[in-house]
């Protein structure tokens, strides 16, 4: 019996699923309050307009997004005045055929659909004798504004970043896309949370496959909720056992348009400043926005530069403790004298203290993000130097463990994609491992193990070590370490559609 | 369509397959005692790679043939080709692996069991299949690339190690034989027999039927550097010394200097080089064990490849069997085998994830946790010693290690915890039991990896003993080759010999050598030198003498 009541309430949902809105208000009014009971948030506002308030209609919207509904400086409030002069048949006349005479205006027909706008944060018009509701856009949730991108600084390039709204966030990429092959679809995601997902990519640049292949695979799953584009992310990636990250993410609209121009797709998700860039690959997460910006020269200097922060992110602990632990005889003399007397009376062995060194960065690092602001770095300055300073006095750690420690971090620092840095951060791990339990051995077995994963990650059909396993080599984009001069860019990366593969070409001398 | 070519790897990844695969494989196991040495072994070479050409372009033809086996051969024929192509695999990757596990723990990390090292290496190398062909041809792509100029550098560096004359050494042992050359030849021919395998690799190459030029390309390369190889070798180490040790190809780089001194050495990283190289063909055996399994139906492949992995470890067990019978089975049955399949298969054509990575990934770690750091010893706990002298004594030998002052050497001024001893002396008839007289007596590892002088007691080079020195210094793995070698009347004393700003012997004498303008030069001996006589000649060369007089120290030749 308790099931089957249990069941009652989803049997009346799914037939709201394709219930009509009726042209009986009073129908309308109580299936609204009956679905909207004990929401209190939101408004149902009937209204009695026209010269001898003869049409009844109402008004639903949540009160906090549409708190300036009935203003008289806001364009429905100017509606509804004028809708108390004129007769009900000119109302009807105004709303059938001129949209209410707003501009940003969509005609309802679901109850569901309906229920859906006014959840988005837009008030509903119902009018009494008429089998539509009209939605009218307002300001929305409260959000953030645009702020600057935090986590991508630059030195040059905008200082725009995403914000929650993902209108805004599309808005900002259509500022600096002003071009109608820009497409933009809409999909509502989680069947509780409605999270609006939004799909951009250029028309013409975009393989059809791919585009397929993404909309395919965001309607694979039904999931209560989405809160954030990492669990978009998550649930739509290839491989989801690897600590590599599948899809690029973003918070700047400037790398956003550069790689919809390279012929990606962008995935937006509301409440989240983050875009998730699909195809994402090795080189992409290597790539900062402004390496375009600088000159070509400093900003290959500055991509080799990250490259071998990586090497060093990941290797550096390994390879030292192979070398101290067991290839001694390849560093100079006078070097490995000096390791060795550093280490002198420090009570644990060299893979213990670099672990306990490294984690004690790590948490350092975690604190330094969860304290608000100044406060924040504090923790960072003070944690490192006071830590490593009082751990080398007190002999608990040698000094030299403190500088790989340090470099590695740098390295970790230097990646510009953090969900990337941080694959290499766990993968540090391993390699501090297995160079201390097997040495080179063990950092021969390590990259063998991680190469033989990275050759066989997949995003989207696209490998991930793109733009290192290309087959062909006529076709350079830029992409890899040396960034072409802008003048030499004539080509797309691989992932636009063949017949659009020219990016510039010269103008014809008139 | 781009998207849909994934698929398919391209030609240069075929190509950079192709050197990672083979090229350590080749270089290790084709020169040294019983192997192609010499100038007709050369000529061998250079004549196989034509009808290896030849062959490849059969190959490529064959493809279609290969891509099921039991349809283009029947069911019994395919799986009869199928298990013997497997078996070949099972042979070729235990004696890959057991070429490994031999390596590894002599020149490496010393103290490791064999077992362990190389139930590691396969563990990795089914892991590194996972990605099929593409994940293959990819990582081929990146590394490939980097492994080919890595080596390629590395034999260019030690080229000013090359002497004219250890080169006139192998012409003056030149005589013509055509046995020798046939040697050679067939000899090459049985080191590219894993080329028969690559039929299965091309059913995935797109645009196979164009391929031969990679091929040929990849086959040139290789030869290219074997046959360099073949010359640098006795170039740098002497071709006495060549045709003598196992694997010459080892030493090679222990007196190499890497431009600004940044490393001592880098002979690890060589090692490095060859260990990636090995494990690539290991991964690639493994695949085609796979793709073979199931082209001939003989059953489910990702079991046949545990069962190979498995079976691969059981024969690299063996060790000196695999090692010394692997040839004679290459030569006699498996190189003819393989043609006789493949023409068959010709003629008759002719007429018509995720579990597993995680389960491995975690032996893997716990594996290293079990069996891991045997031979790991800190910095701290070694004792290392910059000068070896060796005397006669009533005993037999007195060895005395010189160390340095670490407080002093190094300036931190930490003094160490159980004081230091700046001469070490031990007695004993031979030196093993010297060896074992330190370990009873001493708490620190002797790491003889910064040895830089060698001192050697007169008496100990009149009566010969010096073979047993440099025999001892031989199976020292870590020992490197650009160590200076003198003699004096008595080695001990020259070792406890302290300079005015303490600095030790073997800092001393390296700076008084290396600091001189060229003109002003001391002449000297390294221990490379030294092997090269002993390899030639079983003599000693002319060594310059060490003597100390009124606390002053003097070289003189």
């Amino acid at each position: 019996m308790e099931q089957e009541k249990k069941r009652q309430p989803e049997q009346e949902q799914d037939n709201a699923q394709d219930r009509k809105i009726s042209s009986s208000l009073r129908e309308n009014e109580k299936y609204l309050r009956k679905r909207l009971e004990n929401c209190s948030d939101i408004l149902i506002r009937p209204m009695r307009l026209g010269e001898q308030r003869k049409v009844d209609c109402l008004m639903v919207y949540i009160e906090v997004a549409v708190s300036n509904m009935m203003l008289d400086d806001s364009a429905i409030g100017k509606m509804i005045n004028h809708f108390w002069t004129v007769s009900p048949e000119q109302i009807r006349e105004f709303v059938q055929y001129n949209s209410l005479g707003i501009a940003d205006v969509k005609k309802l027909s679901g109850m569901e659909e309906a229920l859906s706008a006014i959840l988005t944060g837009n008030a509903v018009f119902f009018m009494d004798g008429y089998d539509r509701a009209m939605k009218i856009s307002s300001k929305g949730y409260p959000a953030m504004g645009v702020s600057e991108a935090d986590k991508e600084k630059v030195l040059r390039g905008s200082r725009e970043g995403f914000s929650d709204s993902v209108k805004s966030n599309s808005a900002l990429v259509r500022k600096r896309l002003r071009d109608t092959r820009l497409k933009v679809e809409e999909y509502n995601v989680g069947v509780r949370s409605h999270t609006l997902v939004q799909i951009l990519y250029m028309e013409d640049l975009v393989h059809e496959e791919l585009l397929e292949e993404v909309k395919e695979r965001l309607g694979e799953f039904e999931i209560d909720g989405i809160l954030d584009s990492g669990m978009l992310e998550q649930l739509t990636e290839d491989a989801w056992y690897s600590p590599f990250p599948q899809y690029q993410t973003t918070e700047r609209p400037d790398r956003v348009v550069q790689e919809i121009l390279n012929g990606k797709v962008v995935l937006l998700c509301d409440n989240s400043p983050e875009a998730l860039v699909l195809p994402g690959n090795f080189g992409s997460f290597m790539e900062s926005s402004e390496d375009w910006y600088h000159r070509f020269e400093m900003a290959s200097f500055l991509r080799m530069l990250r490259y071998l922060a990586v090497l060093a992110a990941t290797l550096l602990p390994g390879l030292y403790l192979a070398v101290i632990r067991f290839h001694t005889q390849i560093l100079p003399g006078n070097l490995i004298l000096s390791f060795a007397e550093a280490r002198e009376g420090v009570p644990f062995s060299s893979v213990t203290e670099l672990i306990f060194l490294e984690l004690s960065f790590e948490l350092l690092r975690e604190a330094g993000v969860r304290v608000p602001g100044a406060l924040g770095n504090a923790i960072g300055i003070v944690g490192g130097l006071v830590i490593g300073q009082a751990a080398v006095e007190a002999n608990l750690v040698s000094p030299i463990v403190v500088m790989i420690v340090a470099l590695t971090a740098l390295g970790s620092l230097a990646v510009p994609n953090e969900e990337f840095a941080a694959a290499f951060r766990l993968l540090k791990y391993v390699f501090l491992v297995m160079g201390g339990g097997l040495g080179i051995y063990g950092i021969v077995l390590g990259i063998y193990l991680t190469a033989g994963h990275l050759a066989g990650l997949v995003s989207f059909g696209i490998p991930y070590l793109m733009p290192f396993v290309k087959k062909t080599s006529g076709t350079n984009s830029g992409e890899g370490i040396w960034r072409l001069p802008i003048r030499r860019r004539i080509f797309r990366p691989g992932y636009a559609r063949e017949d659009q593969s020219l990016r510039l070409k010269r103008k014809e001398q008139s | 369509m781009r998207f849909a070519e994934n698929n398919r790897i391209s030609h240069r990844q075929l190509y950079r397959q192709m050197i990672l695969g083979f090229l350590a494989p080749f270089i290790l196991c084709m020169y040294g005692a019983g192997k192609l040495n010499g100038i007709n072994a050369l000529m061998g070479m250079a004549m196989a790679l034509v009808p290896l050409g030849f062959y490849v372009i059969l190959l490529i033809r064959m493809t279609p043939v290969f891509e099921n086996l039991k349809k283009s051969g029947g069911v019994l024929v395919g799986r009869l080709t199928g298990l013997f192509f497997i078996v070949f695999i099972l042979m070729a990757g235990g004696y890959i692996l057991a070429v490994l596990g031999q390596l590894v723990p002599v020149s490496l990390i010393t103290g490791m069991s064999e077992e362990w090292i190389t139930f590691w290496a396969v563990l990795v190398c089914m892991t590194g299949i996972r990605g099929g062909m593409p994940g293959r041809g990819r990582m081929a792509q990146i590394s490939g690339g980097v492994l080919l100029g890595g080596m390629i550098l590395m034999m260019i560096l030690c080229i000013p190690q090359g002497k004219a004359e250890y080169l006139h050494d192998m012409a003056a042992a030149w005589k013509f034989s055509g046995q020798e050359i046939f040697e050679g030849f067939y000899g090459t021919i049985c080191a590219f027999s894993a080329v028969g395998l690559l039929p299965f690799l091309l059913g995935n190459v797109e645009k196979y039927a164009s391929a031969g030029k990679t091929v040929l390309a990849g086959i040139l390369t290789l030869g290219g550097i074997l046959m360099g190889m073949a010359v640098l070798l006795p170039a740098v180490l002497g071709y006495g010394r060549v045709v003598q040790e196992r694997y010459p190809v080892l030493p090679l780089l222990d007196g190499a200097d890497l431009p600004g001194n940044v490393l001592a050495r880098f002979d690890v990283l060589w090692m490095g080089f060859l260990l990636y190289s090995l494990l690539f063909a290991l991964g690639s055996l493994l695949h085609y064990s796979r793709q073979i399994a199931e082209g001939a139906g003989l059953g489910w492949g990702k079991v046949w490849t545990v069962v190979i992995a498995a079976l691969i470890w059981c024969i690299a067990r063996t060790g000196k069997w695999i090692l010394e019978s692997f040839g004679w089975y290459l030569g006699y049955i498996f190189v003819p085998g393989l043609l006789i399949c493949q023409i068959f298969l010709f003629l008759r054509s002719k007429k018509r994830h995720r579990k597993k990575g995680v389960i491995i990934s975690g032996v893997l770690i716990c594996s290293i946790m079990l069996g891991g750091c045997a031979g790991a010893v800190e910095p701290e706990k070694r004792m290392y010693a910059l000068a070896l002298g060796v005397d006669a004594s009533e005993d037999g030998l007195l060895v005395s290690y010189g160390m340095p002052d670490l407080p002093e050497s190094t300036g931190q001024g930490k003094e160490e915890e159980n004081g230091s001893t700046r001469v070490l002396a031990i007695r004993g008839e031979n030196f093993t039991q010297i060896e074992e007289a330190y370990d009873r007596s001493q708490e620190k590892f002797r790491d003889l990896g910064h040895l830089q002088v060698l001192v050697l007691g007169k008496p100990l080079l009149e009566d010969g003993r010096w073979e047993l020195v440099l025999d001892y210094l031989k199976q020292e793995a870590f020992v490197g080759e650009d160590l200076y070698v003198f003699q004096a009347e008595n080695a001990s004393q020259v070792l406890n010999w302290q300079g005015q700003d303490n600095s030790s012997l073997g800092e001393y004498v390296t700076g008084l050598i290396e600091n001189r303008m060229s003109g002003r030069r001391v002449h000297t001996v390294t221990l490379r030198q030294v092997f090269y006589e002993k390899y030639k000649s079983h003599t000693m060369p002319k060594l310059p003498e060490i003597t100390v007089t009124d606390s002053s120290l003097e070289i003189s030749v």
